[in-house]
């Protein structure tokens, strides 16, 4: 349908197909073309009427909250919430949730979570109750109530007996959950099992990245580098730079080498470009616990400052 | 008097060292465990809407 329209001089069509390639895009998770065409729809935003202006402020939303830039996200989005009458509202209050959720905005994500959750409930589109429940779990495990994200994890087990790749991120969670409980035992077996249900390989670095960690608590750093490695080589085939720079920093620390260069050169900057405050806060730890051994006081004294001001 | 102040400074120093070494334990297990970020959220929603 799309190539009908492809050849299409007026702008305004144009600018649909356009949207509906970037659409396309986002969903097979194809980065590069998404890219391409949200730089050629930007172009022609003088084209968009007031109904396919909401639109695109979705689909620009959604763009960025993929790309992990959420800041940017997080402005399309709330111009959409601004709209009396879009149809689908709560779609977007659960996109606004989980922006926040990443952002550690807790409380607003939940505001959100349970807004969508409340319209999901009544048109009982249930697959979108479960994810609002994921949202909810992961927001009290970030609130550090265990106990009640556990109870949300298991029910959502028990629903979801057939969806392998929710069951996946819940494992996976719930790996999360007791490594924060010093059970890195029980934390790893729950990766593994997260690992064995997800079909997409790109998803995998994150919790291959987890299960290294893991080991390299334990003080097994054997174990840990042959993860670490094996979670460096995938996040580098399916270009997932954030996996790529955690697993590459770790794999520094494994194997005792200098991390300074390659956290101040390199992963700083990246997380800091992308407001992703949490793991700026984990790095600059490492650093000044480095520099704190090596007794580079005054470095770590700046670096803490650094830390306050995040 | 004498024996009490050196078995008195020994345990001082011996507390001294045990606290900063458990200091950077926590320090280092902290650093560690920090997974804020690490979590699974679903999923967005996949669904184009302009077919109103």
């Amino acid at each position: 349908m799309m190539s009908e329209f492809a050849d299409n001089r007026n702008p305004s069509i144009h600018l649909i197909v356009i949207l509906a390639h970037l659409r396309m895009s986002i969903l097979h998770n194809d980065n590069r073309k998404a890219e391409r065409y949200y730089k050629k729809a930007e172009k022609l935003i003088d084209y968009l009427d007031e109904e396919m202006t909401t639109e695109y402020q979705r689909i620009c939303g959604l763009y960025h909250y993929l790309l992990g830039d959420l800041e940017e996200a997080l402005t399309y989005l709330k111009q959409v919430e601004k709209a009396t009458d879009y149809p689908l509202m709560e779609e977007i209050y659960y996109l606004l949730s989980l922006i926040y959720s990443r952002q550690n905005e807790l409380y607003l994500s939940t505001y959100y979570a349970e807004k969508a959750l409340e319209t999901f409930v009544a048109k009982m589109d249930y697959k979108q109750c479960t994810n609002c429940n994921l949202i909810l779990g992961v927001n009290y495990y970030k609130l550090e109530k265990y106990d009640k994200a556990l109870e949300i994890y298991h029910n959502i087990l028990e629903q979801e007996k057939d969806n392998y790749s929710l069951k996946a991120k819940v494992f996976h969670n719930i790996g999360l959950l007791y490594s924060k409980r010093g059970q890195s035992e029980l934390a790893i077996k729950y990766y593994q099992e997260s690992i064995v249900l997800k079909d997409k390989k790109a998803t995998k670095p994150k919790t291959i990245y987890l299960i290294a960690k893991e080991y390299y608590r334990l003080n097994e750093k054997k174990l840990a580098e042959t993860w670490a490695m094996k979670g460096l080589f995938l996040a580098k085939e399916f270009r997932d730079k954030e996996y790529e720079i955690k697993l590459q920093v770790l794999i520094l620390l494994i194997t005792n080498q200098d991390i300074d260069l390659y956290i101040k050169n390199v992963a700083m900057p990246f997380f800091k470009q992308r407001g992703d405050s949490d793991s700026v806060r984990e790095f600059i730890k490492l650093l000044t616990n480095n520099y704190e051994e090596n007794k580079k006081f005054k470095e770590a004294y700046f670096l803490l400052k650094e830390y306050i001001n995040i | 008097m004498k024996y009490l102040r050196l078995i008195l400074m020994v345990t001082v120093t011996l507390l001294f060292f045990t606290v900063t070494e458990e200091s950077v334990v926590a320090l280092n297990d902290e650093v560690i465990v920090g997974t804020l970020g690490d979590e699974e959220l679903p999923d967005p929603i996949h669904r184009y809407v302009v077919e109103k």
